[in-house]
């Protein structure tokens, strides 16, 4: 009891509650602007959270996450184009409520919907990740190393139909995790250390710099096309007279359970995306609607608040569901949770059974923070329904200019004080963008790079810990049955997706025919 | 040995990771050459499907924009050109030069030619006037503010102020000092410059920003435009990093 009143402790200070809100509203602005996606907001104000204490910047981030998850829903409403491919389903029905004259019941709906599956999740966390964590501390350096192995396999599905490009981005990650000196020798590892001692690069590149250089200014670079384009003009939305009555969402109750379900387990599954979540739940109420028939509409697709609920459960319930592996494995559920993880090791925290044994009021501080970013979220998603969908029509030959320059300056800001060092972050990060531009105009994945570097570390240690206590055994890894287990899991799953890849491939080879 | 005789040692994983990255290389070029090869016999001489020019179906505008310009993918690159090198001459210059100057020109530079939507030799005469102008006025007001803040800190020592000491508030007062000062000739400015861009341009501008007006008026609407994006942007940005979170921004010449 003292560990939880402790946890609100250090979210109910007043500066916190201030950074949350700042948080939901930068997250609401970023999601809502087309092509900006919450691992970017998440990854620029990364060097501000460094800056804070480690719960209130983890309470901002997360603040910047739940907000850019709901943000992302006011284009697909109001414009019929996703503020990130989280939100494509939401469009199905919210862009014709909006052709109807009823956008502001569609982003009312998919507010509801996003605080029933952010609160879903965030009960279905803290029930679940204390019981993962729990079961965790019978790991060894063994099986460590075989879910650091697990976890970088995740490379496989999140690269989709590119499972090779993904392996050869998560061998990259790793490479650029393995930069500096050894930690256990203290050898350095470059080459012509001569050189490169003295230098910053003798002590590797930091997680912060390459974040930002690889989902900040490498999507900024990749945006530039967009600078030609004209502005978008949203249409105006009033809340007179439109607000759903509660007992419409109260007939959805199943839906938005059977939504929350799919969201939070989906999301808890390593690398399986909100993508796949939100399309699952959009086929359940495909299903489930015209029994409800709660809304006026016919069926799903031409206007149903069932078709904006349930997406947008689910897409809310796969935030809290991520962070469950997250935060009691240490291995991240997506790209956007990868960032947050590394939040996370910066400040010295390390997730895992020892985060809920040494670190447990600051566990409940997150939870706590994530409980009230959702109602920060509905009560600025509701009091900004005219103001948020305004963002739309700011020029993108404004907001490019600003990201870059934010990307840099926070590279920089890591470092505080050091000129030298944070000089040299600037240029890990503008590097890195470059590369990352060029990895995505050439369709290489991002994700698996930013797994290597967060995931480097925890296998290398671990796997060199379990050699030297095996005296040189490699069968270590197959003696211990939960090792085995992870590392059939990884074998199963890099086969899975190969499978799905030639499934796939072979798909597009008969369209093509026909 | 340090780590112990059975520590696989420090280039172990590094190693294995080179492996995997040779062999998924390897496995990308050879599928890249088969698809290649493929790609040409099907085009061979007699099959008139696949010799036929391969395009791509032309995206429909769609129909919540007010006006799409069509990608030039030239223009796109020298864009992309342009900010590369402006953003690795920021990195290298920032500690010589400093925040204020170096993230001011940066800004107005980015700013003035996204408006264009090209990079564009005859509109340089205007950058280097416009962006002359602003990182000037940046410095100026640059200036004045921090003199602004040192005094109060000095009287918060003095009088015992705590709250005059106080990093947040200063900052605060800060952005209010700027604002005084910017308000008014941003206003004007915009009177001046913007409001009174004719009609014609402004119709150009709507078209899309590659729509250039041959007489610069809309060099010069950008130009402005610019300017009121990069001063309190620079200024902002510094009572941020540097007053709030007391991060070491340099200042460079200005020192």
């Amino acid at each position: 009891m003292i560990d939880v009143l402790s946890g609100v402790a250090l979210i109910t200070d007043p500066g916190t509650i201030i950074w949350i809100m700042f948080g939901v509203c930068f997250g609401i602005i970023l999601g809502a602007i087309p092509g900006l996606t919450a691992t970017m907001g998440i990854a620029l104000m990364l060097p501000v959270a460094i800056q804070l204490t480690t719960a209130t910047g983890m309470a901002m981030l997360l603040a910047v996450y739940s907000g850019a998850i709901i943000g992302a829903s006011i284009p697909a409403i109001l414009l019929g184009i996703p503020g990130n491919p989280n939100a494509i389903a939401t469009v199905y029905d919210g862009y014709p409520l909006t052709q109807q004259g009823r956008g502001a019941e569609a982003l009312i709906a998919a507010t509801v919907g996003s605080f029933v599956g952010g609160i879903g999740s965030l009960l279905l966390l803290g029930l679940f990740a204390p019981l993962i964590a729990r079961f965790t501390l019978r790991f060894g350096p063994a099986e460590r190393a075989a879910l650091a192995l697990v976890g970088l396999t995740i490379i496989a599905s999140v690269s989709e139909r590119r499972v090779a490009k993904g392996l050869l981005m998560g061998a990259f990650g790793l490479s650029l995790a393995f930069l500096g000196p050894d930690r256990i020798t203290q050898t350095m590892r470059l080459p012509f250390p001569s050189i490169t001692t003295g230098t910053p690069l003798a002590n590797g590149i930091q997680l912060v710099p390459a974040l930002i250089g690889l989902f900040g200014i490498s999507q900024a670079l990749y945006d530039i096309d967009r600078v030609r384009s004209g502005r978008l003009t949203p249409p105006q939305v009033s809340l007179r007279g439109s607000i759903p009555k509660p007992r419409i969402f109260l007939k959805m109750w199943r839906l938005m359970v059977e939504s929350l379900g799919i969201g939070t387990f989906i999301g808890a599954i390593p690398g399986a995306g909100a993508s796949i979540a939100v399309f699952l739940s959009y086929q359940r109420a495909q299903r489930t609607a015209p029994a409800n028939a709660a809304s006026d509409a016919p069926e799903l697709g031409s206007g149903a608040l069932e078709g904006v609920v349930a997406p947008e459960v689910a897409n809310n319930a796969c935030k809290g569901g991520s962070l469950i592996p997250a935060l009691s494995l240490g291995i991240p559920g997506d790209a956007a949770t990868a960032v947050l993880l590394g939040a996370l090791l910066i400040k010295g925290v390390v997730p895992g059974p020892q985060l809920f044994v040494e670190e447990l009021p600051l566990v409940y501080a997150i939870l706590f923070a994530l409980l009230l970013a959702n109602i920060f979220m509905v009560v600025f998603q509701v009091v900004g329904i005219r103001f948020f969908p305004k963002v739309l029509s700011i020029p993108i030959y404004i907001l490019l200019p600003l990201i870059l320059v934010f990307s840099l300056l926070g590279s920089y800001a890591v470092e505080g004080r050091a000129i030298m060092a944070a000089s040299f972050n600037m240029g890990v990060a503008l590097i890195l963008g470059v590369v990352g531009y060029f990895l995505k105009k050439h369709d290489y994945p991002i994700a698996p790079i930013v797994l290597g570097l967060i995931l480097g570390d925890m296998l290398e240690q671990n796997f060199r810990r379990a050699m030297r206590l095996a005296r040189g055994d490699y069968t270590v890894f197959l003696r211990s049955p939960i090792a085995l287990a992870f590392i059939l899991l990884a074998i199963a799953s890099i086969a899975y997706s190969v499978r799905r890849a030639r499934r796939a491939k072979a798909a597009a080879g008969e369209d093509d025919e026909e | 040995m340090p780590g112990g005789d059975w520590d696989p040692g420090s280039t172990a994983l590094p190693v294995a990771t080179a492996v995997v990255m040779i062999a998924c290389s390897l496995y990308l070029t050879l599928k890249e050459y088969l698809t290649n090869r493929e790609r040409e016999k099907a085009a061979a001489p007699g099959d008139g499907r696949a010799a036929a020019p391969q395009t791509k179906p032309r995206r429909e505008a769609p129909a919540h924009s007010r006006s799409e310009t069509a990608a030039d993918p030239r223009a796109t690159l020298r864009l992309s050109m342009l900010t590369v090198a402006v953003l690795a001459i920021y990195v290298a210059g920032f500690r010589q030069l400093g925040f204020v100057l170096t993230t001011s020109a940066l800004l107005f530079t980015l700013t003035y030619y996204y408006q264009l939507g090209d990079v564009r030799l005859r509109a340089v005469h205007v950058l280097l006037r416009h962006g002359g102008l602003g990182v000037l006025a940046t410095m100026v007001v640059f200036y004045l503010g921090v003199t602004a803040l040192r005094w109060s800190r000095y009287f918060g020592r003095i009088w015992e102020v705590e709250i005059l000491r106080n990093r947040a508030f200063t900052a605060f007062l800060g952005v209010l000092l700027w604002a005084a000062v910017l308000l008014p000739v941003f206003l004007y400015v915009k009177r001046r410059y913007l409001d009174g861009v004719p009609r014609e341009a402004e119709q150009a501008q709507e078209r899309g920003p590659s729509e250039i007006n041959e007489r610069g008026v809309v060099y010069r609407t950008a130009a402005w435009r610019a300017l009121m994006i990069a001063v309190p942007t620079t200024l902002l940005l510094y009572l941020v990093f540097q007053q709030l979170f007391r991060v070491a921004l340099p200042l460079g010449v200005l020192a």
